[in-house]
C-alpha cells in the first residue's frame, strides 16, 4: 500500500499540470486531482499492476473532468470562459511567437476531445500510443484529433495567413 | 511510426513536431522540410503552439504540491473516515443494544406483574365475602362430614387439618373447594375452611399448597373492611380473612399457622393417607 501511494505521489505533479491546462483554474484543477487520488486509492483493487499506473491515473482524471463538464453543461454554466490566469509573458508583437494569451484563449475554444488529446501529447509528452491508450481511442483517431486541434489553433490565433501545406505526400 | 514503412505524410510531420521520431526519421523529415517551405512553415507553427502550451503550463509541475494532494494524507483521511463510520455504526449498535437491555431490565418498573400473593389474597377476600353471608349453605361440606379434610388435602396436594381454634372461641363449621391460583397462571384448587364464634362472627381460611419459590412471607392487608392475613412458607400458603381487629387476627394467625405447618410438614402420603 505504501508503495502504491508512493507511486501515485510521483504522478501528482503531472496530474496537476494536466488538470490545470484542462481547466485553467488552479482550484478546480487541484480538486480534480484530489478526487482522482481518492478514487485511485479506493479502487486500488481495480488497478491491474500489469498496466502503467500513470495511464490509469490519467484515465481516472479524465473521467472526472468529463463528468464535471457534463454536469456544468447541464446546469448551463460557462466553464471558466473568461478566467484567463496566465497573462502573456511574451510580447505579442514579438515576431514568430504566438501570444500566450491568444493561444490560451484558443485552447479554450477547442472541442474537449481535441484539447484532451493535444495536451496529453504536447504538455505531458506522452507517446502517441500512450495517449491513445489513456483516451481509449485508436491511433488514427488520435492523429485526426491532433490535426484538427492544431488547425483550430491556427485559425483561432489568426495564423492562417501563413503559408498552407498544400500537398503532403 | 513503423521504420520499414516510414514515409513523410501528415502524421510524420506531427510526429516530428512532437519529437516522437527516431534520429533517422528526424533526419528524413528535416530533409523533406528543407525542400518544402510550406510544410516547414506549418511544422514551425505547430512547434510554436507546442512551445506556448509548455511555457504556460509546464511550470505547474514544478510548483510545490499542496499538502491536501498528498496520497498518503488522502489515504489517511479515507481510513479515518472509514474508522469514523465504523465507530458510528458501533455507537449506534451500542445505543440500540443498551436501550434494548435497559428497556428489558426496566420492563418490571412499567409493567409490573401482580405478585401471586396478591392474587391469592384477592381470591381469599372475595370468597370470604361471598360465603360468610350464607345461612344454610355457608360450607360445601360440614365439619363432621367423613373424610372432609382428606378430600381437601388431596385436592390441594397438601396435608392439612382444620386448626383447632376453640381457645379463641371459634368453632370449625366446614369447608369447600375453590379455584386457587398458580404462578404459571393455571387455576389450581384451594380449600376454604370456615369458623364461627358465639357472636356468629365468621372467619375463613383460604389454603393452597406452597408456592414455587417456597419463600416465607407474612403480610397483613385491609381489604374492603376485612383483615387479610397472608402467610406463605415451604409447606403451605394460607390467607386468614376476618372482620376482626388486626391484633386479634394476628393472634388467630399464630395458632392457625402453627397447626397447619405442623401437619403439612409431617410425613404425609396423599395416596396412602
Amino acid at each position: 500500500m505504501q508503495e502504491f501511494l508512493d507511486e501515485i505521489e510521483l504522478c501528482v505533479p503531472a496530474l496537476r499540470r494536466y488538470a490545470r491546462a484542462l481547466t485553467r483554474n488552479p482550484d478546480r484543477a487541484d480538486d480534480l486531482v484530489q478526487d482522482c487520488i481518492e478514487r485511485a486509492i479506493r479502487k486500488q483493487a481495480l488497478w491491474k499492476p500489469t498496466g502503467p499506473l500513470k495511464a490509469w491515473l490519467f484515465r481516472i482524471l479524465l473521467n472526472l473532468y468529463r463528468n464535471e463538464l457534463r454536469v456544468a453543461r447541464r446546469r448551463g454554466e460557462h466553464v471558466a470562459v473568461d478566467t484567463l490566469l496566465v497573462e502573456p509573458s511574451v510580447a505579442p508583437t514579438q515576431p514568430g511567437r504566438i501570444a500566450l494569451a491568444e493561444i490560451a484563449r484558443a485552447i479554450e475554444t477547442l472541442a474537449a476531445e481535441q484539447r484532451e488529446a493535444l495536451l496529453l501529447v504536447v504538455l505531458e509528452g506522452m507517446s502517441y500510443s500512450e495517449a491513445a491508450d489513456v483516451l481509449g481511442i485508436p491511433m488514427g483517431t488520435l492523429m485526426s484529433r491532433l490535426g484538427r486541434a492544431r488547425a483550430a489553433l491556427r485559425l483561432a490565433t489568426g495564423a492562417v495567413d501563413e503559408p498552407r501545406l498544400r500537398t503532403v505526400k | 511510426m513503423n521504420r520499414a514503412a516510414f514515409e513523410i505524410d501528415t502524421d510524420a510531420l506531427h510526429a516530428y513536431a512532437d519529437g516522437q521520431l527516431t534520429a533517422e526519421q528526424n533526419a528524413a523529415v528535416e530533409a523533406y522540410l528543407a525542400e518544402h517551405p510550406d510544410a516547414a512553415a506549418l511544422v514551425a507553427q505547430w512547434q510554436r503552439q507546442n512551445d506556448a502550451m509548455r511555457v504556460m503550463f509546464a511550470p505547474v509541475a514544478g510548483e510545490a504540491v499542496p499538502p491536501r494532494l498528498s496520497p498518503h494524507a488522502i489515504d489517511g483521511r479515507l481510513r479515518a473516515g472509514r474508522m469514523q463510520m465504523l465507530r458510528n455504526v458501533a455507537a449506534v449498535f451500542l445505543v440500540v443494544t443498551m436501550a434494548g437491555s435497559l428497556g428489558w431490565y426496566l420492563r418490571g418498573a412499567f409493567w409490573q406483574e401482580e405478585p401471586v400473593s396478591e392474587r391469592l389474597i384477592d381470591n381469599a377476600v372475595l370468597a370470604h365475602a361471598l360465603y360468610v353471608k350464607e345461612k344454610s349453605h355457608a360450607v360445601e361440606a360440614a365439619a363432621d362430614s367423613p373424610n372432609l379434610m382428606r378430600w381437601l388435602s388431596n385436592r390441594i396436594a397438601t396435608p392439612i387439618d382444620a386448626p383447632n381454634l376453640a381457645d379463641q372461641g371459634f368453632t370449625f363449621i366446614g369447608g369447600r373447594l375453590l379455584p386457587g391460583y398458580n404462578e404459571d397462571g393455571a387455576h389450581g384448587p384451594a380449600a376454604q375452611l370456615m369458623y364461627e364464634n358465639a357472636a356468629a362472627e365468621r372467619l375463613t381460611l383460604y389454603i393452597t399448597g406452597p408456592l414455587d419459590d417456597k419463600k416465607e412471607v407474612w403480610k397483613f392487608e385491609n381489604r374492603d373492611g376485612v383483615g387479610a392475613y397472608y402467610w406463605a412458607n415451604d409447606a403451605v400458603t394460607c390467607t386468614i380473612v376476618a372482620s376482626l381487629p388486626e391484633n386479634d387476627v394476628h393472634l388467630l394467625g399464630k395458632k392457625i399457622f402453627e397447626q397447619l405447618t405442623r401437619k403439612a410438614d409431617s410425613s404425609w402420603n396423599p395416596m396412602g393417607g
